[in-house]
């Protein structure tokens, strides 16, 4: 591929630093700022292309394998929500970011029923809030690492290598 | 309502009514679609044509500058001359956009920020228009006060004052930080004008009960893509209120970046960013403020609440100082509602928002809205806590 990827988002943060940042008049602080961020959201871009739809790939096995875990833990009727979504994600093409996106959201549509258990109508076993947590952990700790770029976590020194977590 | 006369903690129609309008107005000005930041030309025929409809003689406005800063609303400074102060002052526009990181009511900010007047610094507001009646969208004019949010010398500086270091001002500014929570939650709002606000029954879930329906709804207008674990998170807020004994004013966002200070005295020129704040349990705010994010850590390897005091040592002066004692269960709960507050405004309505284009500054929305696994990891530990 020529020009590559990473050298066209090189050259956007050069044309933001160099010239479109200094043009911008002292007194604009928003435009001044959208400038900064630019440059910030291009570096996290940088880090983030070549891996984004692998990274999806893993959101998404890790929200099917709650979605499978559950079914055991619930009652008939919301087994049967979760093993419908289920069946409509089976085979996504985990190349087609934007399938993978949609087969999160049907998987995460049927869970987040089954939590809600029709407004607390249903209980929610503790066996199925340890996983759903157990899950969470996971999910927050990629989601920390992948966008640690942003320097707001608090805790980001302490991350894992992203090979570690996608 | 039971026969305890506590409502039913699932009740979503359990809501501050104004907050409500504000929420279904959102989905309509979202209906709109995509918005573009006003020019400044714009701004200021917007603004004579407001000072016009007030009967202000010949309003001329002037050096209008588009202000930088906060997550939510568009800032704008001007000057304004006119028959009755020919002098001319500089005043602040503060305008929603459509939708924001957080929608929230100018008219009850202006109530709270005014009814402060005279207990803690802050920008006395002069006029508001509602529910935009005249401006495009809802806004309120404000005096402009003079101060820094950060150290003018700070290398650390982040969006919406996140990561700033304040090091050798931190013993300046600490105390009034810590009396400023006092003053708020010591507040006597039983005779001031709060026509915009509901008020919750002491001794009930009235107060937590409101709030979370206000962030649950946000979040289920908003959500882009579920995550199951804010739905946890509602499901465990919903089975876990507790009863709010004592109703005060709560600021809601009284943290790092959002009190002015002058250079060099370090005086407090202004608590900012009053939108938030409603009535409701003190624990909210003092959780609010010990949240990781809004703090750092210092040289010593401490982390600082707000980048001032370590939190053990904010907790010991809060309550000497107030004569409130912190329930640790209150706080984990507020703990727990405040994460979930944080999720609800970064992975729902700021990607929501950026999605649309239906804010000024999106770029600054998805910043944010990036920082969302850090408040899922927290509300992962501490419902965990709890099971």
């Amino acid at each position: 591929m020529l020009p590559s990827i990473d050298l066209r988002l090189k050259n956007m943060v050069k044309a933001v630093q160099d010239v479109i940042a200094p043009a911008i008049r002292e007194d604009e602080k928003l435009a001044q700022e959208q400038a900064r961020l630019l440059v910030g959201q291009i570096a996290m871009l940088r880090y983030q292309w070549k891996d984004a739809v692998r990274y999806e790939a893993g959101s998404f096995r890790l929200i099917r394998g709650l979605a499978e875990t559950l079914v055991a833990q619930v009652d008939e009727s919301q087994a049967q929500v979760l093993q419908q979504a289920l069946d409509a994600t089976d085979g996504v093409d985990e190349l087609d970011i934007d399938a993978l996106n949609a087969a999160i959201c049907t998987l995460g549509n049927a869970i987040d029923k089954v939590i809600l258990g029709d407004d607390g109508q249903k209980p929610l076993s503790a066996g199925a809030r340890a996983a759903i947590i157990a899950y969470g952990e996971k999910d927050a700790l990629r989601s920390r690492v992948w966008f640690q770029g942003n320097g707001i976590d608090p805790d980001r020194e302490a991350l894992p290598p992203l090979a570690e977590v996608i | 309502m039971n026969t305890a006369g506590q409502p039913d903690p699932w009740d979503r129609t359990a809501i501050d009514p104004r907050q409500n309008v504000v929420l279904e107005r959102t989905l309509e000005y979202r209906a709109r679609g995509a918005y573009r930041p006003r020019t400044g030309d714009e701004i200021a025929a917007m603004l004579r044509r407001y000072f016009d409809h007030l009967g202000y003689g010949a309003p001329q406005i002037s050096n209008v500058r588009r202000m930088s800063g906060g997550a939510s609303k568009e800032q704008f400074a001007f000057n304004i001359v006119h028959d009755g102060a020919p002098e001319g002052e500089r005043l602040i526009l503060r305008m929603d956009p459509p939708e924001g990181i957080a929608q929230t009511c100018r008219g009850r900010e202006a109530q709270l920020q005014n009814a402060m007047i005279g207990t803690l610094p802050v920008a006395p507001v002069r006029h508001v228009d509602l529910d935009a009646e005249i401006f495009d969208q809802p806004a309120a004019i404000l005096e402009f006060v003079h101060g820094v949010t950060e150290p003018s010398n700070s290398d650390a500086k982040g969006v919406s004052g996140m990561g700033t270091r304040f090091d050798d001002w931190a013993p300046k500014l600490a105390p009034q930080f810590v009396d400023a929570f006092v003053k708020v939650h010591g507040f006597d709002w039983t005779a001031a004008n709060l026509s915009l606000f509901a008020k919750p029954r002491p001794g009930t879930i009235d107060a937590p009960l409101w709030e979370l329906n206000n962030w649950a709804k946000l979040w289920w207008n908003a959500v882009v893509e579920p995550v199951p674990v804010i739905t946890l998170c509602e499901r465990w807020l919903r089975e876990n209120m507790p009863v709010c004994d004592k109703v005060v004013v709560v600021h809601s966002d009284l943290r790092i970046g959002n009190f002015m200070f002058e250079e060099p005295s370090g005086k407090f020129t202004a608590i900012l960013d009053w939108e938030l704040g409603h009535l409701g349990d003190f624990h909210e705010d003092i959780a609010w403020t010990l949240m990781r994010l809004f703090g750092n850590w210092d040289d010593k390897g401490r982390f600082l609440v707000s980048g001032l005091l370590p939190r053990d040592e904010f907790l010991e002066q809060y309550q000497r100082l107030s004569g409130n004692t912190v329930d640790p269960r209150k706080l984990h709960y507020y703990e727990v509602l405040n994460a979930y507050k944080c999720a609800s405004m970064d992975m729902g309505q700021a990607i929501r928002a950026a999605e649309e284009h239906t804010n000024h500054q999106e770029q600054v929305l998805t910043w944010l809205g990036s920082a969302g696994g850090v408040f899922l990891e927290q509300i992962c530990k501490l419902i965990q806590e709890d099971i």
